[in-house]
């Protein structure tokens, strides 16, 4: 994963810069909130070197997490705070379920709010690209951004994205995250190789 | 006239969402529930219901599939695709199911759309 020339990494970040902006609408459309997103961040570097930029080691997050193929392959994943994760689920089922069966549905819910982001990204991701991905069942734990990150085991170097989404009025951030490694490189060259030469 | 709907979906909470919503717009109809693909045909033999919404992604049978082995067994029945997987190829797939497609989250306004397609369906040809 270390030949992407410049361009070739800008035209990723825009590609998942505008398919992220269909995770902030669905999200914004699941919460009733309105949503802001960073100007993502495209790395080349190790798991460890990835740990080390996050930022947030010392918070555990929830994760949830689905392993991709098509145009190219790889693991997506959508992060928040632990703490916020029952904020999150009582904006997404609002008033409809009592506080008390919160927490007994909290996994399953937030599995659904996982599953539904990461797909209207994967969708963008398609339609921009020309292409469909197959998408595995979603998966969630919870732990530190180590734990989550390296929990593969790869030494290798990896392509790892992160774009951040806020619900403003709730001090409330989560991290959008793909891991695509060095097996899915020329996959990858590929793509973005034709999706340059069709602007 | 009480009419069934089979909602289809892995996601607990999303037929939580789905049954509220459906009962709340009109009472007529009695919801019965599937996990997976796979338990929505063996439910879909048994009560022959007059709607069904089916997610796509889930373990054991997705939902394609889950509609391919339906739809001979159950022509008075609607479909409604319910899913995230809202890529332009599922929507294609469904499109050539000849079954509806309707894109998650789940809102009123979806399930009023699945209602209005039984009714399109249903009710809209014997008015015609």
């Amino acid at each position: 994963m270390k030949d992407l020339t410049a361009l070739e990494l800008d035209a990723l970040a825009e590609i998942f810069n505008i398919s992220v902006g269909r995770s902030a609408a669905v999200l914004s459309e699941l919460t009733g909130e309105a949503v802001t997103m960073s100007v993502p961040m495209v790395h080349v570097l190790s798991p460890e070197r990835v740990v080390d930029l996050f930022g947030i080691s010392h918070e555990r997050l929830t994760c949830i997490s689905q392993h991709f193929s098509g145009s190219f392959n790889g693991e997506a994943m959508l992060m928040f705070p632990e703490s916020s994760s029952l904020e999150v689920v009582r904006l997404m089922l609002g008033s409809q379920v009592p506080l008390e069966q919160l927490s007994e549905i909290e996994q399953d819910a937030l599995s659904e709010i996982g599953n539904i982001i990461l797909n209207a990204c994967f969708a963008g991701i398609a339609d921009m690209l020309r292409d469909s991905f197959s998408c595995e069942l979603p998966e969630m734990m919870v732990g530190g951004i180590d734990d989550i990150l390296l929990q593969g085991g790869s030494e290798q170097k990896v392509l790892f994205l992160q774009i951040q989404l806020g619900l403003e009025q709730r001090n409330l951030e989560g991290y959008l995250a793909f891991l695509m490694g060095s097996e899915t490189e020329s996959m990858l060259h590929q793509s973005l190789s034709n999706f340059l030469s069709g602007m | 006239m009480l009419r069934t709907v089979l909602i289809v979906d892995d996601s607990r909470v999303s037929r939580m969402m789905l049954t509220k919503a459906i009962s709340e717009l009109d009472t007529d109809w009695q919801i019965i529930e599937a996990e997976n693909g796979q338990q929505a045909v063996e439910m879909g033999c048994e009560f022959a219901p007059n709607l069904v919404v089916m997610d796509i992604n889930m373990p054991v049978m997705d939902g394609f599939e889950a509609v391919e082995q339906l739809r001979p067994k159950l022509p008075d029945t609607s479909f409604v695709m319910l899913t995230a997987n809202v890529q332009a190829s599922s929507q294609q797939r469904a499109e050539e199911l000849g079954v509806h497609f309707l894109a998650k989250p789940i809102t009123a306004a979806v399930a009023e759309k699945a209602l209005a397609i039984w009714r399109q369906e249903h009710e809209g040809s014997h008015c015609a």
